[in-house]
């Protein structure tokens, strides 16, 4: 999850109440993110995938300002009027379609509100903006830059700029080619034969969205007016965007001015910071929370979660006003959580399910815990390894040809690459890793396999390595098993080949026609194979087959 | 020291050491015990003597002795004489004075300078040159004919007992000579009584035939009445035995198992390869969500697509995440794939299962639950496994709630020995409220597992009317706590020393 790192004094500056540092660490987990680590002044924490207006420290201070009850309720902001205008040009709409856009003016800008603020683009260019694919955001000195400005979507030889972080004039197709984000970031104009440009009055490029801005206009500790350009591919994604920058920047004392945006036909006017309305039901929220809350008990825990609430007229019902930041909010139940997180999750009392249901294990259950202390019992350690594993180790090794299996697409690494087909590698992998112990070991697992068509069986093995195991020994271990089991009167031994075991000391066990394992001497190239050195002897049987038989 | 109990409890062994240590005033070596005991082989004599050495009757202390054998000249030397002692014979034969050229009659060619050497060095002889080199015995070489010198009693003596002790003042000169003598340092043993060993002694030890082992043959024909079956020391040690033993960490899900059950749960399972629908897109996941890319979750090459099978079902599921469909939500306004959701992967958390579970049995109410592995792309180390179980479990009835929900985990946590258990808010694509488990372990809060309630784009589009409750719990954490694991890879990468020394838990 990602993690804002803040300063505490900082942080209870823009809060603009006291709040003791542990008091800070033991509540804010409970606004919902996690307490990440406290050095000193500096405090971090993992803010939660789905609220990325937490992702700055302004944000966090806003919604703690409210759930510490200093100020609960919507924190409401004034939008300033100017006649900024971008038009956007129909080339856009089938690469990058949508712009908003934002003015906040005088700003006192510092170094640390300059890191904040990229930190800040960054993480929603991650999150929400999924990798900058969904939205971009630029943020400019506005200084140097002319009203109205366009939106559109031009040759990629066609137009050159110096971008941010180098000092030559590059062409859009060079960024792509030789700028390091150009590089990072080519692959989400794969498709398009024209690049989106946002350029002003003069033609001057403020930025090249989604990879990069023009140095032009580049923050800098002397701004003090910035223009807020978010492009993408989601209407709704760029305004939560929008919203969320310019907020946390109106937090640290800015003035916000709205923008036109002009389409072909339409025209919208950004930023909109009237909160949308949701009904909430009180008898929604108190059967999912198990409560008899009355309606302002919601409405205060609603309130300290930053919403305004209101009770309708007459009905069981309450109106909340939705943060325009809060991207999160898809449905009623949304709401009902952050009642619950309001009220405090520690104030609820335990209940329990009502409705009787009866305990019932797995069909195989009974007999699987009769094959493990049969084992035991013959003296094996039980041991549980990994199903993924790779193609050497479960047929190279095994001098096995290689079977269907099922293959990993993206693995860790070749070591990780494949599911198991069978037990006794894995087996063998652990003797490996045991080499330095004294002789015998004798260890089993009682686990899953996989077959080619993607389906799990349960399989049971055992090997043991000993200066004296032999076939005669394997063949007593088995036919005790088989015994205690109560199938050995129905199973037959035959001979068999396996690549793995010794010619002439592998014999396969036979029911009702039909294999169900087998077993025998390890064969010498195998045993060196998984560096071992002395005698193995191994069975190995699916377990299924025999409950089948069974029932 | 209860030298009564002592006394009964000494083998005939330790007993006849003992007696032979008083014979030999209360110290010998171990040699010397073998032959003035009635012992067959130094091992009894040894074996007893550690045993001796335990109950504290005697003390064992070895010293660093230096032995001296004949080298392969002393051999020669001793056979022919050494060469200065041929050659005063010879100057004595000659009355007095040989030149170097006679010598050569009785030395060879190497041992000429050393007969010179030492004949000078002894002053048995005098260099006298005129036209020739000749040697002149002395006075002191007249007193030495046709005696013994201590060199040579020396040899003799070391050829009668090899590898004995030889004062070093009197070994000094052998020693300066090449290949004479050989050198050896062992160690040996000396056994000498302490004074509860003295005390013992004192009083009467009684060399009776006693029963060490009892054999069939003893007990059938009676023998064990007449004789005395000696006790043994109950604190000395004893080797190690490593039977068979259940993993512990089996072990631990089968204690989890077990609280299920009591609590009411069905046991359920399901296959590890799964499609992107049921894993990721059913559970309202959406397909741009950062935990279904590539570095996050493994997919399949083979099989790479799995069809689905539930058509109307995928349908609704498509309108749910691009619009919310009928659930009142508003979805994630999105356009979904089809294709994306037949991808192969291997299932990243068993709640697959319980989904599949709920739509095929959409009427409550049932609890079931299922311990099973889910796979992540997370490289191995002390803190991360690739592969590892998760802990599942749904109640699904006409009115559960959030309350239940905290209910049913604290009962299960406190079934599992933990005294102290909170609940904080969490995020989870698929289930609003959500919520974390801590426990109180060590001092410390440890997270243990994600819940919450299934939201309703999860549940309404399977046919579910109520709120489910359900949580996620890690396994591979727990048996760290429990087991006092710092390094997770052990409990699948498990070394069998702490596998046999390991109490269950």
């Amino acid at each position: 999850m990602p993690v804002v790192t803040f300063d505490y004094n900082d942080f209870i500056n823009l809060l603009g109440y006291h709040v003791s540092k542990d008091e800070l660490i033991e509540k804010i987990p409970m606004i919902g993110a996690d307490f990440d680590r406290i050095d000193g002044d500096e405090i971090s924490i993992e803010f939660f995938p789905n609220r990325p207006d937490l992702a700055s420290v302004e944000g966090i201070a806003r919604a703690a300002r409210a759930f510490f009850s200093f100020k609960p309720g919507l924190r409401k902001y004034d939008v300033k009027k100017s006649s900024i205008s971008v038009d956007v040009d129909y080339s856009v709409k089938s690469i990058r379609p949508f712009v908003a856009t934002a003015l906040v003016k005088n700003l006192v800008m510092t170094d640390r509100l300059i890191a904040s603020l990229m930190d800040l683009q960054e993480k929603l260019h991650f999150g929400l903006g999924r990798n900058r694919k969904k939205v971009a955001i630029g943020v400019h000195d506005f200084e140097p830059i002319q009203p109205p400005f366009k939106y559109k979507a031009v040759d990629p030889d066609s137009v050159e700029f110096v971008p941010l972080a180098k000092t030559e004039s590059m062409t859009l197709r060079e960024i792509l080619e030789r700028h390091e984000k150009g590089v990072e970031y080519a692959h989400l104009l794969k498709k398009a034969d024209k690049y989106p440009l946002i350029v002003d009055a003069n033609n001057n490029v403020l930025s090249f969205p989604p990879i990069i801005n023009g140095s032009l206009t580049e923050v800098t500790p002397y701004t003090k007016n910035v223009f807020i350009d978010v492009t993408g591919t989601d209407r709704r994604s760029i305004e939560y965007a929008l919203n969320i920058i310019i907020t946390a920047l109106a937090e640290r004392g800015g003035d916000i001015y709205n923008t036109i945006v002009r389409y072909d036909r339409e025209s919208y006017v950004f930023p909109d910071l009237t909160p949308k309305k949701k009904i909430l039901s009180t008898t929604y929220v108190n059967k999912i929370l198990g409560m008899q809350m009355r309606e302002k008990e919601i409405i205060d825990s609603l309130r300290k979660m930053g919403y305004n609430a209101t009770v309708r007229k007459n009905k069981k019902q309450i109106t909340v006003e939705i943060p325009p930041w809060r991207s999160d909010i898809l449905h009623e139940i949304d709401l009902v959580e952050d009642v619950a997180i309001g009220y405090g999750f520690e104030r609820f009392k335990t209940d329990f399910p009502r409705e009787p249901t009866f305990g019932k294990t797995l069909p195989h259950h009974d007999i699987h815990e009769n094959l493990r202390r049969i084992m035991i019992g013959l003296g094996f350690n039980e041991i549980t390894t990994f199903t993924i594993s790779n193609k050497r180790d479960e047929f190279t090794k095994m001098r096995l040809k290689t079977l269907p299996h099922v293959q990993i697409k993206n693995p860790i690494g070749e070591e990780y690459s494949c599911l198991r087909t069978g037990l006794i590698p894995s087996l063998l992998k652990i003797l490996s890793e045991n080499r330095h112990h004294p002789l015998p070991q004798q260890i089993f697992e009682l686990g899953i396999v996989v077959d080619e068509k993607a389906k799990n069986h349960y399989s049971l093995a055992a090997v043991k390595i000993d200066a004296k195991a032999n076939f005669s020994e394997c063949k007593s271990l088995v036919e005790a098993l088989l015994r205690d089991i109560g199938v050995k009167k129905s199973c037959d031994i035959r001979e068999k080949k396996h690549p793995a075991f010794i010619i002439g000391r592998c014999a396969a066990i036979i029911k009702n026609g039909r294999e169900i394992g087998f077993f025998g001497e390890i064969h010498p190239e195998t045993i060196t194979a998984f560096n071992l050195s002395h005698p193995i002897i191994a069975f190995e049987i699916r377990t299924n087959h025999i409950i089948k038989t069974l029932h | 020291m209860d030298l009564n109990k002592t006394i009964k409890e000494l083998s005939q062994n330790e007993k006849k050491v003992l007696l032979t240590l008083k014979k030999l005033n209360g110290k010998g070596t171990p040699e010397e015990i073998l032959k003035n005991g009635d012992f067959q082989q130094k091992v009894e004599v040894m074996n007893a003597a550690s045993w001796l050495q335990s109950k504290k009757l005697i003390k064992i202390e070895e010293h660093i002795k230096t032995v001296y054998t004949l080298g392969p000249e002393g051999k020669h030397f001793l056979e022919k004489g050494l060469p200065e002692k041929r050659a005063l014979e010879k100057i004595a034969e000659k009355k007095g004075k040989v030149s170097l050229r006679e010598l050569t009659d009785i030395l060879s060619e190497h041992e000429i300078p050393i007969a010179i050497g030492w004949l000078i060095k002894n002053r048995w002889a005098k260099i006298q040159k005129n036209h020739e080199t000749f040697l002149q015995i002395t006075e002191e070489g007249k007193k030495v004919l046709g005696k013994k010198t201590l060199e040579e009693q020396i040899l003799k003596q070391l050829r009668q007992h090899p590898y004995t002790q030889v004062p070093d003042e009197k070994i000094k000169t052998l020693l300066s000579r090449k290949n004479v003598i050989k050198k050896k340092e062992i160690i040996t043993s000396i056994i000498s009584l302490t004074d509860n060993g003295k005390k013992i002694l004192q009083k009467e030890i009684k060399l009776e035939e006693e029963i060490t082992q009892i054999t069939s043959s003893i007990i059938k024909n009676g023998e064990w009445k007449n004789k005395k079956i000696r006790p043994y020391d109950i604190h000395a040690f004893t080797p190690s035995i490593y039977g068979g033993k259940p993993h512990p960490l089996i072990e631990l899900i089968n204690r989890i198992r077990r609280i299920f059950l009591e609590m009411g749960f069905q046991e359920i399972e399901g296959n590890f390869v799964e499609s992107s629908f049921w894993n990721m897109d059913v559970l309202f996941i959406p397909q741009d969500h950062p935990a279904r890319e590539m570095q996050d979750t493994l997919y399949c090459k083979k099989p790479s697509r799995i069809p689905i099978k539930e058509k109307k079902l995928l349908e609704t599921i498509a309108m749910v995440h691009e619009h919310g469909g009928n659930t009142s939500s508003t979805g994630w306004q999105y356009k979904f794939s089809k294709k994306e959701g037949e991808k192969a992967l291997l299932r990243t958390h068993t709640t697959v299962n319980t989904i599949r579970y709920l739509y095929n049995n959409p009427h409550p109410p049932s609890k079931v639950f299922s311990i099973g592995r889910v796979f992540r792309k997370e490289n191995l180390d002390a803190t991360h496994l690739p592969e590892f179980y998760q802990i599942e479990g749904i109640v699904h009835e006409k009115n559960t709630n959030f309350r239940q929900l905290i209910g049913v985990l604290k009962e299960f946590y406190h079934r599992m020995g933990f005294e102290k258990i909170r609940f904080r808010p969490a995020y989870f694509p698929y289930t609003e409220p959500s919520m974390e488990i801590e426990v109180f372990w060590n001092n410390k809060w440890m997270e243990l597992g994600g819940s919450g309630i299934f939201r309703p784009e999860v549940t309404e589009p399977i046919g579910i009317k109520n709120p489910v409750l359900a949580w996620g719990l890690g396994l591979e954490r727990l048996a760290m706590l429990k087991l006092g694991l710092k390094d997770i890879r052990k409990l699948y990468i498990s070394d069998i020393d702490w596998l046999r020394k390991k109490a269950l838990i």
